[in-house]
């Protein structure tokens, strides 16, 4: 599995003007994605884990254009799907996915890990059931700390996987979790509702064709809740995000929260659609443009201490002139969205 | 001769377990025993033979006769013997002679013998003086009550390990009055009650007494352990008997009545008991019942304050404005600064749907006597149930802070605290307050649900409820329990205290199972007919209106027949409308209450077939006027209560006649197997084979078949459209086979008479949709809003359906109830609502939701697009905001 580096160098027209600039001046990062769905334990959950899975692993290639190469999909019964299928999700096939990512990503580059299954916390060890040997909460720090430099998702989705924040925690590292601890052990939805924020398109909250880690966190967060509240049942899943590093995932990360930031600039695409910035006219309207959301991301967080009246004046002002900068933009380069 | 006498008695008294030889050698302690035990006739002979006609005997014995006496009502000859014994110059029956004296209302003379009792220097002399002291109390001389029952703080302190179990109980009594100025108190009395029964733990008294207090404050899982305690020992135990029975009516429990009647079996002069009668009779407007037996409460003892509480309630429930006024003057002169007259009126007021006048009542009694924290508590209930909340909110820390250990305010306080995390909108005539989260969905349906309903009501009823009308939900059934009787376990969705309803939100229940539009309807039927009756319409009639204006409101909201209900009427157990109200206050078996809402309606219906319309709307005039219920049949109907059970027995033959067979007992058992053939024997017309043979034949594959046999149980009982129902089964196999008109046809019965069927709703509304009748699949989406508002797909499906058929103001509110659920995409839901309103013509809202969405992403092209095309179409500047 080879990497294809992103050596495209233009304007997303979709994407934030600072994630564009950054596209103009450098190479894209690329995005490798593990994918283990554990040991099922009965048919039900072996097909859940494969079907979510597999849905993963085609939003990533198919929606969020990653390449075939850079998807390693493990599962408990390979045969199954050879098509999809790298390997069985024993301990040792993800100790080689890890160790084929580490040679062949580098600095910058995304790694994005997601267990879908069964976990489980004794004795102050907390587990994901794989076929064979479980992996520990302790075994997936030493494959992270393999990837050092890159920037690390790492979302367990099984049960009882809160314990996995404060190990895993680190720089440039943001961990998810399906549940608050250890002691939520019951069976989780946020699987679901996670690989749905990729594969569907109603995670994009800020409209910009992409998906980030904490949009993907968020809608999973809300509709799991929704699905307790639905069903009338007490929730027995409380999901986290830690990606300041401080081993303390929260509830509610938002760009205004400790938590939150990195993950709100983790995409699985590094971007696409790109054009021309040779044209002077071109690059100084993309300036404007990271301009004005650089304003309208400042005022927005200062919005609890700006005076209300001025708040809306001003961000409306500034609304009206980033839509006719894009309107400019698009005008000159009618590009199809991705 | 005597001695053969002697024998026998003690031979009645003594069973077959070996007691024989032990009354003979301790025939007072058998006597003891009897007495203890309920065998009271037993321990009269018993006593009376010990203490023989010239008033010989221990002190026990003496004692003994005096209580036992007591116990079953013949206070004439318990007076006689105690004045015997005090005649003879024992001062230790003193304070037996004043109990009964007390019971019989004599308290002068009840005074004087507690005085001799103390005096004298008698064994009993503490609990005489305790009850001294309790009879300055209800005198008025509360300084000097307080300062009685202050000594006894005294005595517990310095002498309480030599105090015996009587004394101790003294104590306990002395301390629950003193709780009223020091709450910690009440602590104090339940401990001199614990230490009274482990100083004896024979003693019963001791038990009553704490199971009293428990009952007091509400604690009633103690007090029925309490009261069991006592029960176990001596099962016709007059006052535990009573306690039983007040925490049956406290708890909702069915059987209260039988419970106080079973208290009068033993002793008919209890006056307790016969005040409770009266106000269990009050609650089924039985007023010249109540009225009796306060009467004869009164003839025992004519200073009884909960007696002359309840002549009171009945008069005042009668509208009997002179009398009222003569037994308030009759209760203040007996006890001048009594709160409790005027709290138990206030309680009796409200349970009869007088919440103002409950109000009134307490706010009198608060009045009168400032420390009474029972009627702050009413004032504070009644306050909230006027909608009164800041007002009811401060009476009832006024009556927390007096008494901390009364559940009902303490649990209602509590519920007050979380009122922050609720919110107000108001809109029209209508107030609406629901937890925040929920409040802006709600709003959107309440709002024009209520107008819609008013409008209806107006022009049926003729009166006009002063605006707001303020309607609560709450999220958690228990919290609206608590809002409406300050206690958990209602079993209610809903209550209408005239202007103010609470309700459990759709929220507070499974998915399924209720409509609370029409619940909301329901309540607010009951603004207008208490309203138009002054609230004194009976209840059954008022909920037999309120249901069948739910079923005016919408096809297939409210109740419906049922084949219980038929079986019910069939078995003869419905009640006749001569006694209705027994059906809500008396059931006679579970689902006696469910099947009196529905009898009632039927009554109701029937009215307005027979007499027309305006009939119904005389009779709420006529209750106004005062007029019994008898009366009003009269009056309107030109009818007496007998005649009009025949008519609605005629009426009800008539409309059910034909389902008669139906809900014959034997064709509602299940079907046998024919032990030769191996088949299903389905007699002819019954339903519940017909469906079982025709759910086999399905299950066996022959689906046209199946399709037959549950026709044929459908033509059995055509009403009858429930989960197991033939139609829901046809659906299904419709479905399955592509024959969507059929199924369309099946759910269209289901939905148009089951309110609750949230799926059958959603499954035609995609039916429909399918077929292009976009019009009619966002009418039933939007019935299915009523049963569950909180399914966002729901919501985005029925705008866009909406969007088909143009009515973009029902698209608005569709897409702000999305906005509401607070969804993932908040930008997308912002941008819809922005479109919607444009479409509706409202660019300035359209303009501030975009803006709205443009916040949450500002490069949404789409939004941007609308934006600037609201820019160029708008003189508004720039920051005409967001709110």
């Amino acid at each position: 599995m080879g990497v294809a580096p992103q050596t495209g160098v233009g304007v997303m027209l979709h994407g934030s003007a600072i994630a564009l600039l950054y596209a103009l001046q450098a190479p894209a990062p690329a995005t490798h994605v593990i994918i283990v769905a554990g040991v099922g334990g009965e048919p039900a959950y072996q097909q859940a884990f494969f079907e979510a899975g597999a849905a993963m692993s085609d939003a990533a290639t198919q929606r969020f254009g990653v390449p075939d190469a850079n998807v390693t999909f493990l599962a408990e019964r390979p045969e199954r799907d050879r098509a999809r299928i790298d390997g069985k999700s024993t301990k040792a096939d993800v100790e080689k996915a890890f160790a084929a990512v580490a040679s062949r990503s580098r600095a910058g580059d995304l790694v994005f890990v997601l267990l879908i299954g069964h976990g489980s916390a004794m004795n102050g060890s907390a587990r994901f059931n794989v076929p064979g040997p479980d992996l520990t909460a302790a075994d997936f720090a030493k494959l992270i700390d393999g990837l050092e430099g890159r920037r690390v998702a790492f979302i367990n989705a099984a049960s009882a996987s809160g314990d996995f924040v404060a190990p895993l925690a680190g720089k440039d590292r943001a961990i998810v979790t399906a549940t608050k601890s250890g002691m939520e052990r019951n069976e989780t939805t946020f699987a679901k509702f996670f690989v749905a924020a990729y594969a569907g398109g109603d995670a994009d909250s800020d409209k910009d064709g992409r998906v980030s880690l904490l949009e993907a966190f968020e809608y999973a967060r809300r509709e799991v809740a929704r699905g307790y509240e639905d069903a009338g049942t007490l929730r027995t899943e409380h999901a986290l995000l830690d990606d300041d590093g401080d081993g303390k995932g929260i509830e509610a990360p938002t760009l205004r929260t400790g938590d939150g930031a990195l993950a709100s600039r983790m995409f699985l695409s590094a971007g696409s659609a790109a054009i021309a910035s040779s044209d002077p006219r071109l690059a100084a309207l993309v300036r404007t443009k990271a301009g004005l959301e650089a304003s309208i991301d400042s005022l927005r967080r200062r919005k609890a201490s700006t005076d209300s009246l001025t708040y809306e004046q001003t961000l409306e002002r500034l609304l009206i002139e980033l839509a006719m900068v894009d309107r400019q933009l698009r005008d000159a380069n009618p590009v199809k969205k991705p | 001769m005597l001695l053969l006498v002697l024998s026998c008695v003690m031979l009645l008294s003594c069973g077959n377990d070996g007691t024989w030889a032990l009354s003979q050698q301790d025939p007072e302690g058998a006597a003891r025993t009897a007495l203890r035990e309920g065998r009271y006739d037993d321990a009269i002979s018993a006593f009376r033979a010990l203490t023989g006609r010239d008033g010989g005997g221990s002190v026990v014995a003496r004692r003994g006769l005096v209580d036992a006496l007591s116990a079953v009502g013949r206070y004439d000859e318990a007076e006689a013997a105690a004045r015997t014994f005090v005649a003879a110059g024992d001062v230790q029956l003193q304070r037996a002679l004043g109990d009964v004296l007390r019971r019989r209302g004599k308290r002068d003379d009840a005074a004087a013998a507690y005085a001799a009792a103390v005096s004298g220097g008698a064994s009993d002399s503490l609990l005489a003086r305790v009850s001294a002291a309790e009879l300055l109390l209800a005198g008025g001389d509360r300084a000097g009550a307080m300062r009685e029952f202050d000594h006894f703080i005294d005595v517990w302190n310095d002498r309480r390990p030599a105090l015996s179990s009587d004394e101790l109980m003294a104590v306990a009594i002395a301390c629950r009055h003193l709780g009223a100025d020091n709450p910690e108190l009440f602590k104090d009395a339940l401990k001199a009650f614990d230490a009274a029964i482990a100083k004896d733990p024979e003693a019963l008294a001791p038990r009553v007494g704490a199971a009293e207090l428990f009952l007091e404050k509400y604690n009633l899982a103690d007090a029925r352990s309490a009261i069991e305690a006592v029960l176990q020992v001596n099962p016709r135990h007059p006052d535990a008997l009573l306690a039983s029975a007040r925490r049956q009516y406290a708890e909702g429990e069915p059987g209260t009545m039988e419970s106080v009647r079973a208290v009068l079996e033993v002793n008919p002069g209890h006056v307790p008991a016969r005040a409770m009668l009266a106000q269990l009779l009050l609650d089924t407007e039985d007023y010249a019942g109540a009225a009796a037996q306060a009467d004869s409460a009164l003839a025992i003892d004519p200073a009884s304050s909960e007696a002359l509480a309840m002549r009171g309630a009945v008069q005042s429930l009668r509208g009997d404005d002179a009398g009222f006024a003569a037994t308030r003057r009759q209760a203040l002169a007996v006890r001048p600064r009594d709160a409790s007259f005027f709290a138990t009126l206030g309680e009796v007021s409200a349970r009869n749907r007088h919440y103002r006048r409950a109000q009134e009542f307490a706010g009198e009694g608060v009045a009168l006597d400032s420390t009474s924290w029972h009627a702050w508590g009413v004032l504070g209930e009644n306050q909230l149930r006027n909608g009164e909340i800041a007002a009811g909110r401060a009476s009832l820390e006024r009556a927390f802070a007096g008494d901390p250990y009364t559940v009902r305010v303490k649990n209602t306080l509590d519920l007050l605290d979380t009122f922050d995390g609720y919110r107000e909108i108001t809109s029209g005539r209508f107030l609406m307050m629901a937890e925040a989260k929920d409040a802006d969905l709600l709003a959107l349906y309440v709002a024009p649900l209520g107008e819609e309903a008013y409008d209806s009501l107006v022009a049926r009823y003729g009166i006009r409820p002063e605006p707001p009308i303020r309607i609560e939900f709450f999220r958690s059934h228990a919290d609206f329990s608590v809002r409406t009787v300050g206690l958990a376990g209602l079993g209610a969705l809903g209550v209408s205290f005239g202007t103010t309803l609470a309700m459990d939100s759709p929220a507070a229940r499974a998915k399924g199972e209720f409509n609370w539009g029409s619940t909301f309807w329901h309540e607010l039927a009951h603004t207008f007919t208490l309203g138009a009756s002054a609230h004194e319409v009976p209840r059954w009639f008022s909920e037999g209106l309120s249901v069948l204006e739910e079923r005016r409101a919408r096809e297939g909201w409210g109740a419906n027949v049922t084949l219980d209900f038929l079986a019910a009427w069939k078995g003869d157990l419905l009640v006749p409308v001569s006694r209705m109200n027994d059906g809500f206050m008396r059931p006679a078996y579970p689902q006696q209450v469910i099947h009196s809402y529905y009898q009632a309606s039927l009554v109701c219906e029937m009215i307005e077939r027979e007499f027309g319309a305006k009939a119904l709307t005389d009779m709420l005039l006529a209750w106004r006027d005062g007029l019994s219920t008898a009366q009003v049949f009269e009056r309107v109907l030109r009818l007496d209560p007998e005649e009009l059970d025949k008519r609605f027995a005629t009426w009800l033959d008539e409309r059910f006649g034909a389902r008669r067979d139906a809900v014959e007992p034997a064709r509602l058992r299940r079907a046998t197997d024919d032990a030769r053939t191996g088949r299903l024997e389905v007699p002819p017309g019954n339903y519940v084979a017909a469906l079982e043979r025709a759910t086999r034949t399905l299950q066996a594959g022959d689906t046209a078949a199946a399709i037959r046999e549950f026709d044929a149980a459908r033509e059995i009982f055509p009403e009858y459209t429930g989960e197991a129902s033939p139609y829901r089964a046809l659906a299904a196999i419709s479905v399955a086979r592509g024959d969507e008109p059929a199924a369309i046809a099946a759910l269209r019965t289901v939905v148009h008479s089951d309110e609750t069927s949230y799926e059958a709703h959603r499954l035609l509304a995609t039916l429909l949709e399918q077929q292009g009748e976009s019009a009619g699949a966002a009418r039933v989406l939007e019935r299915a809003m009523y049963i569950w508002p909180f399914d966002l797909a729901d919501h985005q499906r029925l705008a866009e359906l909406l969007t088909a058929t143009a009515n973009t103001q029902a698209v608005v509110r569709e897409r702000r109830a999305v906005v509401a659920l607070a969804p993932t995409d908040r930008a997308e839901a912002y941008y819809q609502l922005a479109k919607a309103l444009l479409d509706a013509g409202d660019r300035t809202q359209a303009r501030r939701e975009v803006l709205r969405a443009l916040e949450e992403a500002p490069s949404f092209r789409e939004a941007q697009d609308l934006l600037l095309t609201l820019q160029r179409g708008t003189s508004t500047p720039p920051g005409g905001g967001i709110q």
